[in-house]
């Protein structure tokens, strides 16, 4: 451990006293031109069709542009390593796993056994939901740490771009939705419309419609929302603070505790990401039609549901 | 203009101050509990990583607004 941080610190001095010698050192303090932040989105590589140019509206401005961006180029290639992955480890399964398929397995087995933790047996079905949205996000929040990615005009994060995490949200909110109204039939919809509530008095569901269907129905849009942002503002924000701290502490690998705090939120911010859809799903499921199994064999796990009433 | 530049800033001091703190007494509260009951560890950080994201989010939201103020100030 010593020797590491020992070579690390000679190759740091190094490279600084290299580029004093020959004149490349970089300008201390940092100006806005020597720090190179990622775009806020991605940009254009082949334009399909609508504007070439942003409209010139307020704050946020509409652009109807339809292009394959540098994003998702980036995350075509991690889907195509994902799948090459899927394709490589599931091409000859055996009973005794080699080393790959033996990874795969680790990996999904503990996606399993957390979803049966999360939502009981019944959930288990969504795995394909749940496991790919973590994949994606666990290897696109990676590939943001990694050199060239949002550097070079050819690459940039998917998930630094709120696009891609726009569709990722939209997908789990179609999916949810879908579950709930599946297994709910049409019981789902008090949910917003409440009028069973009736029942337990006129004050009582004129309440329900006209306070809690509302803010349930606005906490959907809301759910989109904070799904998208959240991600977004995490990994762009990371590549930012890398970025900045890169320009600023003059010393290259000075910036390592960054990277590994930029690896750490990567996971949890995929995990979170998968967990919040897979939540909906189990709250979409258990939804107020569902009122005849009110004794759910998991006790604590109400109070984790209630918890995610919040947003 | 240069008045939006300081609303940004203001945006994501107040905002980040916010959820500081809500994150910082969620990550107490787990703390505890985890200390009371560590048998419960895994459940308690799970719910644990729940709550602080909720919280995170309002911080992220501020960076957004803070961010949009930027670009209306250039």
């Amino acid at each position: 451990m010593r020797q590491v941080i020992g070579i690390v610190l000679l190759l740091n001095a190094v490279a600084v006293i290299g580029a004093a010698l020959t004149g490349n050192l970089p300008n201390w303090p940092p100006t806005q031109a020597d720090i190179h932040v990622a775009e806020q989105a991605g940009t254009p590589l082949i334009h399909l069709g609508g504007d070439e140019h942003p409209s010139e509206g307020g704050v946020i401005s509409i652009w109807n542009d339809i292009s394959i961006s540098n994003s998702i180029f980036t995350a075509w290639l991690v889907m195509a390593a994902l799948t090459v992955l899927g394709f490589l480890a599931g091409r000859a399964v055996s009973e005794v796993p080699g080393r790959l398929q033996g990874f795969i397995e680790v990996i999904v087995q503990g996606l399993v056994d957390f979803m049966k933790d999360a939502g009981g047996p019944q959930v288990v079905r969504y795995l394909p939901l749940f496991g790919t949205l973590f994949l994606f996000a666990l290897a696109s929040n990676w590939l943001g740490i990694t050199p060239l990615v949002g550097q070079i005009e050819l690459l940039h994060t998917p998930t630094a771009d709120y696009h891609t995490n726009l569709g990722l949200a939209l997908t789990g909110f179609v999916w949810y939705q879908a579950a709930g109204i599946r297994q709910n039939g049409l019981g789902y919809f008090t949910r917003w419309v409440n009028f069973p509530a009736f029942k337990e008095g006129p004050l009582v569901g004129a309440v329900m419609l006209i306070f809690v269907g509302p803010i349930e129905f606005f906490s959907e849009l809301f759910r989109i929302l904070t799904l998208t942002l959240r991600l977004w503002g995490n990994i762009w924000g990371g590549e930012i603070v890398l970025a900045v701290l890169s320009a600023l502490l003059f010393v290259p690998s000075f910036v390592l505790p960054f990277l590994f705090l930029e690896l750490f939120i990567g996971f949890i911010q995929a995990f979170v990401f998968a967990f919040l859809v897979l939540l909906y799903i189990i709250l979409a499921l258990e939804s107020h039609g569902g009122e005849e199994h009110e004794a759910l064999p998991e006790a604590s796990h109400a109070a984790r549901l209630e918890a995610a009433h919040a947003v | 203009m240069s008045l939006a530049w300081l609303g940004a800033g203001i945006a994501i001091g107040f905002g980040a101050l916010g959820a500081g703190l809500g994150i910082g007494i969620a990550g107490s509260k787990v703390a505890e509990a985890t200390g009371r009951n560590p048998d419960a560890a895994n459940a308690i950080r799970t719910n644990g990583i729940i709550i602080v994201v909720f919280a995170e989010s309002l911080g992220i939201f501020s960076f957004v607004i803070a961010f949009l103020l930027q670009g209306k100030a250039l």
